[in-house]
Protein backbone atom coordinates (compact mmCIF):
# COMPACT_ATOMS: atom_id res chain seq x y z
CA UNK A 1 0.00 0.00 0.00
CA UNK A 2 1.39 3.40 -0.92
CA UNK A 3 1.64 6.15 1.70
CA UNK A 4 -1.88 7.58 1.65
CA UNK A 5 -0.92 10.94 3.18
CA UNK A 6 1.80 11.54 0.58
CA UNK A 7 -0.55 10.42 -2.18
CA UNK A 8 -3.11 12.95 -0.95
CA UNK A 9 -0.49 15.73 -0.78
CA UNK A 10 0.70 15.02 -4.31
CA UNK A 11 -2.84 15.11 -5.66
CA UNK A 12 -3.23 18.47 -3.95
CA UNK A 13 -0.05 20.02 -5.34
CA UNK A 14 -0.71 18.73 -8.85
CA UNK A 15 -3.99 20.67 -8.74
CA UNK A 16 -1.89 23.81 -9.32
CA UNK A 17 -1.74 22.65 -12.95
CA UNK A 18 -5.39 23.71 -13.31
CA UNK A 19 -3.96 27.11 -14.27
CA UNK A 20 -3.15 25.65 -17.68
CA UNK A 21 -6.79 26.58 -18.37
CA UNK A 22 -5.67 30.19 -18.85
CA UNK A 23 -3.59 29.17 -21.85
CA UNK A 24 -6.52 27.40 -23.54
CA UNK A 25 -8.09 29.11 -26.54
CA UNK A 26 -11.35 30.94 -25.81
CA UNK A 27 -13.29 28.50 -27.97
CA UNK A 28 -12.63 24.76 -28.05
CA UNK A 29 -14.33 22.85 -30.90
CA UNK A 30 -16.72 25.77 -31.27
CA UNK A 31 -17.72 25.82 -27.58
CA UNK A 32 -16.78 28.51 -25.09
CA UNK A 33 -14.13 27.13 -22.76
CA UNK A 34 -16.31 27.87 -19.74
CA UNK A 35 -18.34 24.78 -20.70
CA UNK A 36 -15.19 22.76 -20.02
CA UNK A 37 -15.25 24.05 -16.44
CA UNK A 38 -18.90 23.09 -16.03
CA UNK A 39 -18.34 19.67 -17.61
CA UNK A 40 -15.31 19.03 -15.40
CA UNK A 41 -17.18 20.02 -12.24
CA UNK A 42 -20.18 17.83 -13.10
CA UNK A 43 -17.81 14.91 -13.74
CA UNK A 44 -16.27 15.37 -10.29
CA UNK A 45 -19.72 15.48 -8.69
CA UNK A 46 -20.71 12.31 -10.56
CA UNK A 47 -17.56 10.48 -9.41
CA UNK A 48 -18.21 11.61 -5.83
CA UNK A 49 -21.84 10.52 -6.02
CA UNK A 50 -20.84 6.98 -7.01
CA UNK A 51 -18.01 6.89 -4.46
CA UNK A 52 -20.32 7.90 -1.61
CA UNK A 53 -22.78 5.23 -2.73
CA UNK A 54 -20.06 2.60 -2.52
CA UNK A 55 -19.79 1.89 -6.24
CA UNK A 56 -15.99 2.02 -5.91
CA UNK A 57 -13.29 3.13 -3.51
CA UNK A 58 -10.56 5.67 -4.15
CA UNK A 59 -7.06 5.68 -2.70
CA UNK A 60 -6.02 8.61 -0.54
CA UNK A 61 -9.35 9.17 1.20
CA UNK A 62 -9.44 10.03 4.89
CA UNK A 63 -11.45 7.71 7.17
CA UNK A 64 -14.13 10.32 7.86
CA UNK A 65 -14.58 10.89 4.12
CA UNK A 66 -16.36 7.54 3.79
CA UNK A 67 -19.65 9.28 4.57
CA UNK A 68 -18.72 12.84 3.73
CA UNK A 69 -17.90 14.89 0.66
CA UNK A 70 -14.18 14.38 -0.06
CA UNK A 71 -11.53 17.10 -0.11
CA UNK A 72 -10.92 16.80 -3.85
CA UNK A 73 -14.55 17.73 -4.52
CA UNK A 74 -14.23 20.87 -2.39
CA UNK A 75 -10.99 21.84 -4.07
CA UNK A 76 -12.37 21.27 -7.57
CA UNK A 77 -15.48 23.26 -6.62
CA UNK A 78 -13.35 26.18 -5.43
CA UNK A 79 -11.22 26.13 -8.56
CA UNK A 80 -14.23 25.82 -10.87
CA UNK A 81 -15.92 28.72 -9.07
CA UNK A 82 -12.81 30.86 -9.58
CA UNK A 83 -12.62 29.93 -13.27
CA UNK A 84 -16.34 30.47 -13.76
CA UNK A 85 -16.35 33.90 -12.11
CA UNK A 86 -13.18 34.80 -13.98
CA UNK A 87 -15.02 34.07 -17.23
CA UNK A 88 -17.92 36.20 -15.99
CA UNK A 89 -15.45 39.06 -15.53
CA UNK A 90 -15.66 39.08 -11.73
CA UNK A 91 -12.17 37.91 -10.76
CA UNK A 92 -9.05 39.27 -12.51
CA UNK A 93 -6.85 36.72 -14.25
CA UNK A 94 -3.77 37.37 -12.14
CA UNK A 95 -5.65 36.91 -8.86
CA UNK A 96 -7.24 33.72 -10.17
CA UNK A 97 -3.93 32.17 -11.20
CA UNK A 98 -2.06 33.15 -8.07
CA UNK A 99 -4.86 31.98 -5.76
CA UNK A 100 -5.23 28.56 -7.40
CA UNK A 101 -1.47 27.94 -7.20
CA UNK A 102 -1.29 29.31 -3.67
CA UNK A 103 -4.15 27.09 -2.41
CA UNK A 104 -2.70 24.01 -4.12
CA UNK A 105 0.64 24.32 -2.39
CA UNK A 106 -0.18 26.01 0.91
CA UNK A 107 -2.81 23.63 2.25
CA UNK A 108 -0.58 20.53 2.06
CA UNK A 109 2.33 22.60 3.38
CA UNK A 110 0.31 23.59 6.46
CA UNK A 111 -0.85 20.01 6.91
CA UNK A 112 2.69 18.60 6.81
CA UNK A 113 4.15 21.26 9.12
CA UNK A 114 1.22 20.85 11.55
CA UNK A 115 1.83 17.12 11.66
CA UNK A 116 5.59 17.32 12.13
CA UNK A 117 6.13 20.48 14.18
CA UNK A 118 2.82 21.75 15.55
CA UNK A 119 0.00 24.15 14.92
CA UNK A 120 1.82 27.47 15.43
CA UNK A 121 4.58 26.42 13.07
CA UNK A 122 1.87 25.38 10.60
CA UNK A 123 0.40 28.87 10.68
CA UNK A 124 3.82 30.44 10.14
CA UNK A 125 4.66 28.08 7.31
CA UNK A 126 1.27 28.76 5.72
CA UNK A 127 1.68 32.52 5.86
CA UNK A 128 5.24 32.36 4.58
CA UNK A 129 4.47 29.86 1.82
CA UNK A 130 1.40 31.67 0.54
CA UNK A 131 3.15 35.03 0.76
CA UNK A 132 6.08 33.80 -1.35
CA UNK A 133 3.75 32.35 -3.99
CA UNK A 134 1.60 35.46 -4.15
CA UNK A 135 4.62 37.74 -4.26
CA UNK A 136 6.34 35.76 -7.02
CA UNK A 137 3.24 35.97 -9.21
CA UNK A 138 1.69 39.32 -8.25
CA UNK A 139 4.88 41.20 -7.36
CA UNK A 140 2.94 43.55 -5.07
CA UNK A 141 3.63 43.44 -1.35
CA UNK A 142 0.17 44.69 -0.33
CA UNK A 143 -1.79 41.93 -2.08
CA UNK A 144 0.75 39.28 -1.11
CA UNK A 145 0.47 40.05 2.59
CA UNK A 146 -3.31 40.43 2.45
CA UNK A 147 -3.85 37.24 0.45
CA UNK A 148 -1.55 35.13 2.59
CA UNK A 149 -3.16 36.25 5.86
CA UNK A 150 -6.69 35.64 4.59
CA UNK A 151 -5.72 32.21 3.23
CA UNK A 152 -4.30 31.04 6.55
CA UNK A 153 -7.10 32.56 8.65
CA UNK A 154 -9.81 30.72 6.70
CA UNK A 155 -7.81 27.49 6.76
CA UNK A 156 -8.03 27.27 10.56
CA UNK A 157 -11.70 26.66 11.41
CA UNK A 158 -12.92 23.11 10.76
CA UNK A 159 -16.51 22.65 9.61
CA UNK A 160 -18.21 19.37 8.91
CA UNK A 161 -19.92 20.47 5.72
CA UNK A 162 -17.48 23.09 4.45
CA UNK A 163 -13.85 22.39 3.71
CA UNK A 164 -10.77 24.59 3.82
CA UNK A 165 -9.93 23.46 0.26
CA UNK A 166 -12.83 25.61 -0.90
CA UNK A 167 -12.46 28.46 1.61
CA UNK A 168 -8.74 28.90 0.93
CA UNK A 169 -9.53 29.74 -2.67
CA UNK A 170 -12.73 31.73 -2.48
CA UNK A 171 -11.98 34.04 0.42
CA UNK A 172 -8.50 35.26 -0.57
CA UNK A 173 -9.52 35.98 -4.17
CA UNK A 174 -12.69 37.76 -3.03
CA UNK A 175 -10.76 39.95 -0.60
CA UNK A 176 -8.04 40.75 -3.16
CA UNK A 177 -10.64 41.59 -5.80
CA UNK A 178 -12.65 43.80 -3.44
CA UNK A 179 -9.55 45.69 -2.33
CA UNK A 180 -8.43 46.18 -5.92
CA UNK A 181 -11.75 47.35 -7.36
CA UNK A 182 -12.58 49.52 -4.35
CA UNK A 183 -9.36 51.41 -4.98
CA UNK A 184 -7.93 50.64 -1.54
CA UNK A 185 -5.29 48.34 -3.00
CA UNK A 186 -2.52 49.58 -5.29
CA UNK A 187 -2.56 49.27 -9.09
CA UNK A 188 -1.49 45.95 -10.51
CA UNK A 189 -1.36 44.36 -13.96
CA UNK A 190 -4.46 42.16 -14.06
CA UNK A 191 -3.25 39.80 -16.75
CA UNK A 192 -0.56 37.17 -16.96
CA UNK A 193 1.49 39.21 -19.40
CA UNK A 194 4.23 40.40 -17.02
CA UNK A 195 5.10 36.99 -15.64
CA UNK B 1 -3.60 -0.56 -7.13
CA UNK B 2 -2.93 -0.88 -10.85
CA UNK B 3 -5.25 1.98 -11.59
CA UNK B 4 -3.66 4.13 -8.87
CA UNK B 5 -0.19 3.58 -10.36
CA UNK B 6 -1.48 4.48 -13.80
CA UNK B 7 -3.17 7.58 -12.37
CA UNK B 8 0.02 8.65 -10.57
CA UNK B 9 1.90 8.29 -13.86
CA UNK B 10 -0.65 10.58 -15.49
CA UNK B 11 -0.15 13.12 -12.68
CA UNK B 12 3.63 13.14 -13.22
CA UNK B 13 3.03 13.71 -16.92
CA UNK B 14 0.57 16.52 -16.25
CA UNK B 15 3.09 18.36 -14.07
CA UNK B 16 5.89 18.00 -16.62
CA UNK B 17 3.75 18.96 -19.62
CA UNK B 18 2.13 21.96 -17.89
CA UNK B 19 5.52 23.24 -16.69
CA UNK B 20 6.96 22.92 -20.19
CA UNK B 21 3.97 24.69 -21.76
CA UNK B 22 4.21 27.63 -19.35
CA UNK B 23 7.97 27.76 -19.90
CA UNK B 24 7.57 27.79 -23.69
CA UNK B 25 5.05 30.62 -23.36
CA UNK B 26 7.65 32.63 -21.41
CA UNK B 27 5.82 32.38 -18.09
CA UNK B 28 8.94 31.31 -16.27
CA UNK B 29 7.77 32.01 -12.73
CA UNK B 30 4.61 29.95 -13.07
CA UNK B 31 6.49 27.16 -14.86
CA UNK B 32 9.04 27.08 -12.04
CA UNK B 33 6.36 27.14 -9.34
CA UNK B 34 4.48 24.24 -10.92
CA UNK B 35 7.63 22.18 -11.26
CA UNK B 36 9.32 23.00 -7.95
CA UNK B 37 6.10 22.81 -5.94
CA UNK B 38 5.54 19.26 -7.10
CA UNK B 39 9.08 17.98 -6.79
CA UNK B 40 9.05 17.08 -3.10
CA UNK B 41 5.63 15.40 -2.89
CA UNK B 42 6.30 13.72 -6.26
CA UNK B 43 9.64 12.41 -5.06
CA UNK B 44 8.20 11.18 -1.76
CA UNK B 45 5.38 9.44 -3.59
CA UNK B 46 7.91 7.84 -5.94
CA UNK B 47 9.80 6.48 -2.93
CA UNK B 48 6.56 5.18 -1.45
CA UNK B 49 5.72 3.44 -4.74
CA UNK B 50 9.17 1.86 -4.87
CA UNK B 51 8.86 0.58 -1.29
CA UNK B 52 5.43 -0.75 -2.13
CA UNK B 53 6.83 -2.66 -5.12
CA UNK B 54 9.66 -4.13 -3.04
CA UNK B 55 7.17 -5.42 -0.45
Amino acid sequence: MIDQAIYRRFNHTVAACFVIYFLFPKYILGFDRVYLVIFFWLSIILIEYFRLNGAFTLDGMRDYEDKRVAGFVWFATGTCMILFFYEMGVFPEIFAISTIIMASFTDPLIGEVNRKYGSKEGILAGILGSFVIYYLILGVLFYSILGSIVAVVVERPKFKWLDDDLLMQIFPIMVLTIFYFSGIGPEISLTLENN
Amino acid sequence: MGFTKFYIGILYLVVIICSIIFYLNNYYIIASLLFLGNILPGYKLGLSLRDNNEN
